[in-house]
């Protein structure tokens, strides 16, 4: 059930990060679902699942939207990784914590795309990018991760009641 | 999970493999690969149905807005229409002696009309950093790679790469797509690429020094260009700059296209590429 929900998750956030998404633009910048919702798992659940949520999820965007497959993968899956080891021991229900955390995720995954893909390509005014596109993003990306966060810890929260049932059986 | 756990290094290195295998044999692709073409079975209807759900809505929300601004603007198109039919009648002399002229030249115009598909946008890209989106028309309907995507103003981008029932679309403004651009005016040619820094425009690179290129000029396809029919419109000049090397020139340039309320393209279904090569193969014997 779990297993089956995040397949429906991954298809669902690219579907509407590259549809419903374009219609909220704040100054041509959009805020990243796929991201959020790889950093909601990843402090919900723990380090193993937000990596290979992420792995998934990047690999999916990377097929379908960049030109080669690879930089997403890699930022994704180890995002993931981390935002799962930082909060090892937190109060779910503390939700100023995860939009810290879902900033910081932002920032350091688009500087890390700005490096590896973008300033090879002659932008090397870091600056300016950081300004005009990283830092919107990362604002807009915290907002978006109250919302998001709810969800997951809603759902999660569901799911979890119900999987303490099944776990006697092993 | 205690496994994983053991492993963790391992697996760290494994994925790093796979992103710079995966990197490599992926770059430059000339076509989607099979996982692809399967994501964009499932992917490509939701996203048909996820945009016409979004823009039913806008449609709606816009209804009552509308009719004040429409019926002002109603009366000014038909005070244009008039003047238009009246220009239009000229044009279709000038059309007339321009073929008479053209055949007693013997000039060939084949570039001059061509057949187009239509399609509509799905999607767009997900990041904040390119300017690619999909539309809903593959290989199914015809289309190839590094076909010509117009939209009723101007040129919008090429085919970068064809799935089965989508295509992926890259637009004159991403700076990874490099087009051969000429002026009307001057017939000075460079190249037009997106700009980064100056989100929204173009430029275009490595015009002669000596070229006399000024703000206003109109920035069309040239015909060195080996993927698109000439004389395509792509933008105006907007400023003209002397490169920091001083020894050539680059252009800001501001499309023609209206990159943020694109909702349906035309692509020219005949392959530029293949007829320049049977020329100069023409030419060689």
């Amino acid at each position: 059930m779990r297993y089956f929900l995040y397949f429906i998750s991954v298809i669902l956030n690219i579907v509407l990060q590259s549809t419903l998404f374009e219609h909220i633009t704040l100054a041509g910048i959009k805020p990243n679902l796929i991201l959020v919702s790889i950093v909601s798992i990843a402090c919900l659940r723990d380090e193993t699942e937000g990596a290979v949520y992420g792995f998934f999820a990047g690999f999916l965007q990377d097929s379908f939207f960049s030109g080669y497959i690879g930089s997403y993968v890699f930022l994704y899956t180890f995002i993931g990784y981390f935002c799962g080891l930082l909060l090892k021991s937190f109060y779910r229900e503390n939700f100023i914590l995860p939009m810290g955390i879902a900033a910081a995720a932002t920032f350091a995954v688009n500087f890390a795309y700005y490096a590896m893909n973008v300033l090879l390509r002659g932008y090397a005014n870091a600056v300016y990018f950081i300004g005009r596109i990283i830092l919107p993003e990362t604002v807009y990306n915290a907002l978006l991760m109250l919302i998001v966060y709810n969800l997951y810890l809603y759902i999660n929260k569901y799911l979890e009641e119900e999987e303490k049932y099944k776990r006697k059986v092993f | 999970m205690k496994r994983f756990n053991d492993n963790k290094k391992t697996l760290g290195v494994f994925v790093i493999i796979f992103c710079v295998a995966a990197a490599a044999l992926t770059v430059d692709r000339a076509k989607p690969t099979f996982i692809e073409n399967t994501f964009g079975f499932i992917i490509v209807p939701l996203q048909k149905f996820s945009t016409s759900a979004a823009d039913w809505f806008e449609d709606k929300a816009n209804y009552f807005k509308d009719i004040e601004r429409l019926k002002t603007e109603n009366s000014e198109l038909k005070e244009q229409i008039l003047l238009q039919n009246a220009k239009l009648s000229q044009m279709e002399y000038l059309k007339n002696e321009n073929n008479k002229l053209t055949s007693l030249l013997q000039m060939d115009n084949k570039y001059t009309d061509f057949s187009t598909v239509g399609a509509k946008i799905i999607a767009k890209d997900p990041g904040n950093w390119y300017n690619n989106f999909i539309i809903d028309k593959g290989s199914d309907d015809g289309l190839m790679q590094n076909m010509a995507v117009l939209s009723g103003e101007g040129l919008v981008g090429r085919i970068k790469e064809c799935g089965k029932n989508y295509s992926k679309v890259v637009s004159v403004i991403d700076d990874t797509n490099s087009i051969s651009g000429q002026s009307i005016r001057t017939e000075d040619i460079g190249y037009v690429t997106g700009d980064l820094s100056n989100m929204g425009s173009c430029k275009m690179e490595y015009i002669n020094l000596d070229a006399e290129i000024i703000e206003g000029d109109e920035i069309v396809t040239s015909n060195l260009s080996t993927i698109f029919p000439p004389g395509l419109k792509i933008g105006y000049v907007k400023k003209v700059h002397t490169d920091t090397n001083g020894l050539t020139k680059y252009a800001q340039i501001e499309p023609v296209v209206d990159f943020q309320h694109l909702e349906n393209v035309l692509v020219i279904n005949e392959n530029f590429s293949k007829d320049y090569e049977s020329d100069l193969a023409q030419q060689a014997q």
